[in-house]
């Protein structure tokens, strides 16, 4: 066995224990609300402090992109520099759409630029198996943290977790209760045939569609992303240990529903951010999207905001996919400690619950507690509940370390069926040969 | 027996005339029908890139969508003024592009010059290698490069990433000169030369006068080349005060919250400054293009 062999069946071994997920947050909320008590600390609680010279670091991350999320992130920095003089934070990084190849050539160019780096679900484990990432077990310690996410099981090698989440998002059915409520849809979809006929009932083209979900080869990430999540209602996964299943019945009766989707409710051709706008005018019914969103459109969408909902995923396992997106520190960087100190004041209680709430997040990373209230005045947050989470790892199987070659193979047999009318089975045939020969390529 | 020739009328003749002129008129107005349809083609995006920016918000979502707008709102520009520092990026990709031209140009004419008037071994495979680097798309060489200027200390920084722009136009620009100065007779050259020039008094006081379109030529390929180009400005500068305009347009791109008729406006803006120096330099370029490609 090679040594990356050695090191990715060593990283994937740990998986998630998929219920635990928001059961954490949840129980967080209560357990939080007993011991530390609801209100929230005026005081920001300050680093160590490190002797020497003002140290900068850099953190990398796509986070400076995003409305919301950017003012919730650079507030807290602010909260930092208040807290010590010793460590300032830089900005740095690139828009989401070519942040992980900007992070991928300096790593095979020889290791990152930054101190501070964001990540995506598989490209912790990219940086993870390249030995790039710090281990932040130290931090944890620490700060006495002992309920961590069961969600840090596949970074965490010999015990030592080498990222800690600062987002969880994860899948849900956001609606907009107005337009449910002007055509009269009282009862919300139980199952997937109803959640079609509901969607179909909501769309009058051109004026008004009933759902969508990224689906232009020119956005791959987010058409990628978001068309993981559409092989839960059948229990499917993309690869697992014997290799690509894009051609078994699961993923055939996803891209057929997704299909069937396109060709009845989609605004078809409209890319992410027309869709947003579209959505906070009224003219998107619903979407099946991470509950993060919700920050974009509470800026980008004030007046839509109070009308969004979310119901329960309408198939019965009520499996979705959770993606935690770990905050690492450069291993081979000159300011591990400094950095290490900026993830502590993080993950310092206070802290934390402060940067959830700003970023408007629901599924704190460890029980955190005092957010009952909070969670209370988010009416959009009763669909993302009884979600029962899975990871990418678990359905992605070790093409996670190679999750954006294994999309764009996809999207572009899926794009067949969507705009030639390309028979599923045979497009996802040829996307399994595609895949296979992915895997020889690659060694899988 | 011969034929006699049908008598020319004078009907005959003005019907011939008519027709004649008829063909000629269809054939001019198939040529402007022509003309109207390239015309089309090539300015509805930037006409759809004006509408967008000009016409309320709300407007933009509406299908089937608005061709003339009703309405004139040029918010977007303000808010792209208020909300971005496209100042800046113009700034730095004039700077870029003006420093990526002059040493693109330079080398350009050192390395034509000698390809053309200088006797070396090895010379015609050498310009042929010189064309195959065209050949190697920019994502491939990323990586090497990146490392390199990583080593070198080189990135996040204009100079240095004018290096890399000039050097991707160099080979066409030194293949456009050599075809310009390949047209000059070598006798005018030796000439000179008997009368006690060196090689470089050759080159700057014969072969640069009479070449002047071609250097004006290989100016503007590298000034719109390096204005346009994105990938390693992307990957080689983080910095937002030195970010070049192409980058800082990707920048106000986001998963969710794209604000298009900014982002239109903002690619307006970023057009105009090529559109002049095009404009200014219009007679060089087309007089250097067409004398480069024509030999003897």
């Amino acid at each position: 066995m090679s040594t990356d062999e050695t090191t990715r069946s060593t990283i994937l071994r740990p998986k998630l224990n998929r219920r635990h997920l928001l059961k954490t947050g949840s129980a967080a909320a209560v357990a939080g609300a007993a011991t530390i008590g609801a209100k929230r600390s005026p005081a920001f609680a300050a680093p160590a402090v490190l002797q020497g010279e003002q140290i900068t670091l850099r953190y990398g991350t796509w986070f400076w992109y995003e409305p919301g999320r950017a003012e919730a992130w650079r507030y807290m920095i602010e909260q930092f520099h208040a807290a010590q003089n010793e460590i300032r934070i830089e900005e740095s990084g690139a828009p989401f759409d070519e942040f992980t190849n900007n992070i991928i050539v300096q790593l095979q160019a020889g290791g990152l630029d930054d101190d501070l780096v964001q990540t995506t679900p598989d490209l912790v484990l990219r940086l993870l198996r390249a030995g790039q990432l710090a281990s932040l077990q130290d931090v944890i310690d620490s700060l006495g943290i002992t309920t961590l996410s069961p969600a840090h099981d596949y970074i965490t090698v010999d015990g030592q977790v080498h990222g800690l989440d600062v987002v969880t998002v994860v899948f849900g059915l956001l609606y907009n209760a107005q337009l449910f409520e002007d055509e009269g849809i009282t009862t919300l979809p139980a199952s997937v045939e109803e959640w079609v006929e509901v969607s179909q009932a909501l769309t009058s083209r051109p004026d008004q569609f009933g759902m969508y979900s990224a689906h232009l080869t020119s956005e791959p990430e987010s058409f990628w992303f978001q068309l993981q999540e559409w092989a839960m209602p059948f229990d499917g996964v993309w690869a697992n240990e014997a290799g690509p299943q894009v051609n078994s019945e699961p993923i055939i009766n996803a891209v057929s529903l997704f299909k069937t989707f396109y060709d009845t409710t989609f605004p078809q051709g409209s890319d992410d951010s027309t869709a947003t706008r579209q959505w906070g005018d009224g003219q998107i019914a619903q979407q099946l999207i991470v509950s993060a969103a919700v920050n974009v459109y509470r800026t980008s969408a004030p007046e839509l905001y109070p009308h969004i909902r979310s119901y329960s995923l309408p198939w019965e396992s009520k499996r979705s996919i959770a993606r935690i997106h770990p905050i690492t520190v450069n291993a081979n960087g000159a300011n591990v400690d400094a950095a290490k100190e900026f993830v502590k004041f993080l993950y310092t209680p206070e802290n934390y619950r402060e940067l959830l709430t700003r970023q408007l997040d629901v599924i704190p990373a460890y029980d955190v507690g005092g957010l009952d209230e909070y969670f209370s005045d988010l009416p959009w947050l009763t669909g993302y509940e009884d979600i029962s989470p899975t990871t990418p790892p678990d359905i992605m199987g070790d093409f996670i370390f190679n999750n954006q070659e294994f999309g764009q193979i996809v999207i572009n047999r899926v794009t067949e069926v969507l705009t030639a009318d390309r028979p599923v089975e045979e497009a996802m045939a040829q996307a399994q040969q595609e895949l296979e020969e992915l895997g020889g390529r690659l060694g899988l | 027996m011969a034929t006699a020739p049908a008598p020319v009328t004078v009907a005959g003749t003005v019907a011939m005339t008519r027709r004649r002129r008829l063909a000629r008129t269809a054939r001019r107005v198939g040529y402007y029908l022509l003309v109207i349809l390239v015309c089309a083609v090539t300015f509805s995006p930037i006409y759809w890139m004006i509408v967008t920016t000009i016409r309320p918000v709300t407007a933009n979502l509406r299908f089937p969508p608005q061709l003339w707008p009703t309405a004139i709102d040029l918010s977007a520009f303000r808010a792209l003024f208020d909300h971005e520092p496209i100042e800046q990026w113009i700034w730095n990709s004039t700077l870029l592009s003006l420093m990526a031209t002059l040493i693109c140009v330079v080398l350009a004419v050192l390395g034509a010059y000698t390809l053309s008037s200088m006797r070396w071994r090895g010379r015609g495979a050498f310009a042929i290698f010189l064309l195959m680097t065209q050949m190697l798309p920019e994502a491939l060489i990323i990586v090497p490069i990146f490392k390199i200027y990583r080593d070198l200390g080189l990135r996040e920084s204009l100079p240095g990433l004018s290096l890399i722009d000039a050097a991707f136009v160099l080979p066409i620009g030194v293949w456009i000169l050599k075809n310009m100065f390949d047209t000059i007779p070598k006798e005018v050259q030796e000439a000179a030369r008997v009368d006690g020039a060196g090689p470089f008094r050759v080159l700057f006081q014969i072969v640069l006068p009479l070449t002047l379109p071609g250097l004006v030529a290989v100016g503007v390929v590298a000034f719109f080349y390096t204005w346009n180009e994105f990938l390693f400005a992307q990957s080689m500068i983080g910095d937002d005060g030195l970010k070049p305009a192409s980058v800082g347009l990707a920048s106000m791109i986001s998963m969710l919250d794209t604000p298009i008729e900014r982002l239109l406006a903002a690619g307006l803006i970023f057009a105009i400054p090529p559109v002049i120096f095009y404009v200014v330099m219009q007679r060089y370029v087309i007089a250097g293009i067409t004398a480069g490609a024509v030999k003897g």
